[in-house]
């Protein structure tokens, strides 16, 4: 085990076995919040008096297609940095990141979309239901996107770093934070799939 | 105190205690990543809202017992709040609201498990610290965070939040001052403050967990951790997956007053005029708010139920009985926790048979319940008692935790609750099951943990005075309550209202108890403060001064960050090997001797 590695005595592997520990039960906790206001969709939804039935708007097709092409983006980087490939590793966290600002474009044309369709956010509670569930998940990637800059900073600093990338040696660090970064993103990703089925057939 | 055993199985091990760098003042006291001074730090701004909390809850009581007297001394602390010297209207409500979020979130959440989860799982199983100590750092700031803005919102014009604690629509969901004054930018600070606590007691909730699975030392099975890290641990999991649907109600509810959205309301007339909120459903609330509402109630007393575990066997001499029963309670309790929430809602209109589900699940909690109780009696039953402070707090719990458990039956049954719901009934009962036992169990980890968080001792004879007042006052604040079964509760006064104005006198009885409890209490604070700098020094030949099998005890009197100076110590027997092979003490990481099989 390498000295740079230790921490408070613990060593690097145990300290990202915990780590990611957490970030899968914090996976547990969000998917907790999103289950339980989806919930309170359905409950709502049975109020038919009350309850606008649309066609969602496509550019949640699209929205849905992007998340999808992000998350093999960030795949992709992961696997780049584990193959030492470190420029294109930096290149396609770069384009991970613009996808991903990509979807939450798509996510306001959205909104631009329902409200054309006479359902703006004050509007029937069905409508404004996909307005709070979208903005709390775009809120989850804008956190994911503000990780995912410091890291691109990070790894384009680090460039001419002997110790590590400079001199073609991966720093389990950085591994180990594309791969906590990455599992991230396939979850948010996963999640909104979630949403955007919920919405689908729920909705129409 | 035994031999420290020593954990060879990592070179690097030793590098724990020594390999820290020098810290300064603001990162040893202020910014820490130690958990020991993390869980102090829970501690002191839990004791300070404690006192704010009850205070508030002082002034309450005496509008309760005197509407129409006059004290000119609640006008020179409240100002315009209490011209005259009567409080007003608005801010009894005021004060009614904020002394339940207080006690509730900030004092019995954040002061119960925020302190002894900090500061006793990486001891207790044998971990230099915490799975991520500056993600345990920054939930103790984003507590702090919460704290300074629900303070704030005492100053805001309006005043604070008075809608209540469980903040329900319609009322809390419209922006509207001249409705309720508290509705406005007090509002708005209470619904910051909820998510930044939130957020700081997910923060926790997630390193404690993984910290447990993954952090202990060689030896240190899940069977042979602590009960109290079992119940901190279980604490964890109920915020984990409860507060995500508190999050949800207050995100909603700050849509439907900040940005116009009918979530939770509908058709609503003010003045004759009908609002634009169309469609909503305040019921909805209801049932998000107490999805994490009655888990809630396990988050504040799981710990005390592991304080008193310990506390009971290590002060008996003898080991907790049922230690696996203990531990399947508890995941009972948590497990059918998640599906009593609509007893809080029985009169909401729902339906008598969903009704009765919920009756059903609430009443399978009676079982796990009555086996802690039953266990806790047992261990003490011809144990080797040492009536120590902690231990009086410890049994003085069990006596509250039955008394106000029972009427949890009442409550549970809708055919009864329906009768008695919103009334001092109510109040009575979660006041002693959730509210004094709670404070018990917290007393009894303080006054046992001290010497271990600050290096002396509290004073004895303050320790029992403190206990005394609190148990006979804690009683006479809320066994009369049961007594107002028809009386509502939250009203300002009752003067108006001759069936309720006939227990006027039971008003004055319960306010004057009140000042005992806080009294009694005030003899704690200086106990405790004087202590931390006066009090009679531990010393390293009396490292454990309570005989306690658990490995908080083998550390020095003042460990640094890392816990042990070198090796980690080797986990080879249960916590509650008491009283056996002649000793009465015999800590986990005494090793068993030849024919000595584990438990």
């Amino acid at each position: 085990m390498n000295n740079t590695y230790q921490k408070n005595g613990i060593s690097l592997e145990n300290r990202h076995t915990a780590h990611r520990l957490i970030l899968y039960i914090s996976m547990a906790s969000i998917t907790m919040f999103f289950a339980v206001t989806t919930s309170a969709v359905l409950v709502k939804k049975a109020d038919v008096l009350n309850w606008a039935q649309f066609p969602l708007p496509d550019i949640f097709f699209i929205s849905t297609i992007i998340a999808l092409a992000s998350s093999l983006a960030f795949y992709f980087s992961y696997r780049l940095y584990q193959q030492k490939k470190f420029m294109a590793f930096r290149w396609m966290l770069a384009l991970s990141g613009m996808i991903s600002l990509g979807f939450l474009i798509s996510q306001l044309l959205g909104f631009e979309a329902l409200k054309d369709m006479g359902l703006p956010l004050t509007g029937n509670v069905a409508g404004s239901f996909i307005y709070f569930l979208a903005i709390v998940h775009g809120l989850h990637i804008i956190g994911g996107l503000t990780v995912l800059l410091i890291m691109l900073v990070k790894a384009i600093l680090a460039r001419k770093n002997i110790q590590f990338e400079g001199s073609g040696v991966i720093n389990k660090k950085r591994l180990f934070s594309m791969e906590i970064l990455t599992s991230y993103w396939h979850f948010v990703n996963v999640l909104w799939v979630y949403l955007f089925l919920f919405f689908y057939f729920n909705y129409q | 105190m035994s031999e420290v055993t020593a954990h060879h199985d990592s070179a690097h091990a030793a590098d724990g205690h020594d390999d820290h760098h020098e810290q300064s003042w603001l990162t040893t006291y202020i910014f820490s990543q130690d958990h020991k001074m993390i869980g102090k730090q829970f501690l002191m701004t839990g004791i300070f809202w404690a006192f704010v909390g009850g205070l508030l809850s002082l002034f309450f009581r005496m509008q309760l017992a005197w509407p129409n007297e006059t004290f000119p001394i609640l006008e020179t602390l409240l100002g315009s709040w209490a011209e005259g010297g009567k409080l007003s209207n608005d801010f009894y409500y005021a004060l009614v609201t904020m002394h339940g979020t207080i006690l509730v979130f900030f004092v019995l959440t954040a002061g119960l498990s925020g302190t002894f989860s900090n500061f006793l799982i990486p001891l207790q199983i044998g971990a230099r610290d915490m799975a991520s100590p500056f993600m345990n750092m920054l939930s103790y700031w984003f507590f702090f965070a919460a704290s300074a803005v629900l303070f704030l919102s005492f100053f805001v014009q309006t005043g604070p939040a008075s809608g209540g604690w469980t903040a329900y629509p319609p009322l809390n969901g419209i922006r509207d001052i001249a409705l309720n004054k508290g509705s406005g930018l007090g509002f708005d600070l209470w619904i910051t403050s909820m998510t930044l606590f939130i957020v700081g007691s997910t923060l926790g909730s997630l390193n404690y967990v993984s910290t447990v699975i993954n952090m202990r030392t060689k030896g240190m099975s899940f069977t042979k951790m602590p009960l109290i890290t079992w119940a901190l641990t279980f604490t964890a999991v109920l915020g984990i997956l409860a507060f995500p649907a508190l999050l949800a109600a207050a995100g909603l509810l700050e849509f439907d007053r900040l940005l116009g959205t009918s979530f939770f309301l509908n058709n609503i007339v003010i003045n004759g005029d009908l609002q634009a909120y169309k469609g909503g459903s305040p019921i909805i609330y209801q049932h998000l708010f107490w999805f994490l509402g009655h888990p809630e109630v396990y988050i504040i007393i799981f710990p005390a139920f592991g304080i008193v575990s310990e506390v009971l066997s290590v002060h008996s001499k003898k080991p907790v009985f049922g230690y696996r029963a203990m531990i399947l309670s508890l995941g009972s309790i948590l497990v059918i926790g998640f599906f009593v929430w609509a007893h809080h809602m029985f009169v909401t209109g729902m339906s008598p048979a969903i009704g009765k589900v919920f009756v059903i699940f609430t009443l399978l909690i009676a079982i796990p319940s009555a086996v802690k109780v039953f266990n806790w009696i047992t261990t003490l039953w011809r144990g080797n008692i040492r009536f120590t402070v902690p231990m009086m707090f410890a049994i003085g719990f069990v006596s509250l935790f039955i008394s106000g458990g029972i009427t949890g039956l009442h409550l549970g049954n809708s055919t009864v609750d329906i009768q008695l719901h919103d009334s001092y009934f109510v109040v009575g009962h979660f006041h002693i099951v959730m509210g004094v036992a709670a404070f018990f169990g917290m007393w009894a980890g303080v006054y046992q943990w001290f010497p271990k968080m600050f290096g002396r001792f509290m004073n004895e004879t303050m320790g029992y005075i403190h206990f005394w007042g609190s148990l006979i006052g804690g009683y006479m604040v809320f066994f009369p309550m049961h007594f107002m079964a028809g009386v509502p509760r939250r009203y300002y006064a009752f003067d108006q209202f001759q069936s309720f104005n006939n227990f006027q006198d039971v008003n004055v009885f319960i306010t004057l108890a009140a000042f005992l409890v806080m009294s009694s209490n005030i003899v704690f604070l200086i106990n405790f403060f004087y202590s931390i700098f006066k009090g009679r020094e531990m010393t390293e030949d009396n490292l454990n001064p309570w005989g306690a099998n658990t490995l908080e005890w083998t550390t020095p009197v003042h460990p640094g960050h890392g816990n042990w100076p070198g090796d980690l110590p080797v986990v080879y027997r249960w916590p509650y090997d008491y009283s056996t092979n002649g000793n009465e003490v015999n800590p986990q990481n005494k090793p068993l001797e030849e024919g000595e099989h584990e438990h």
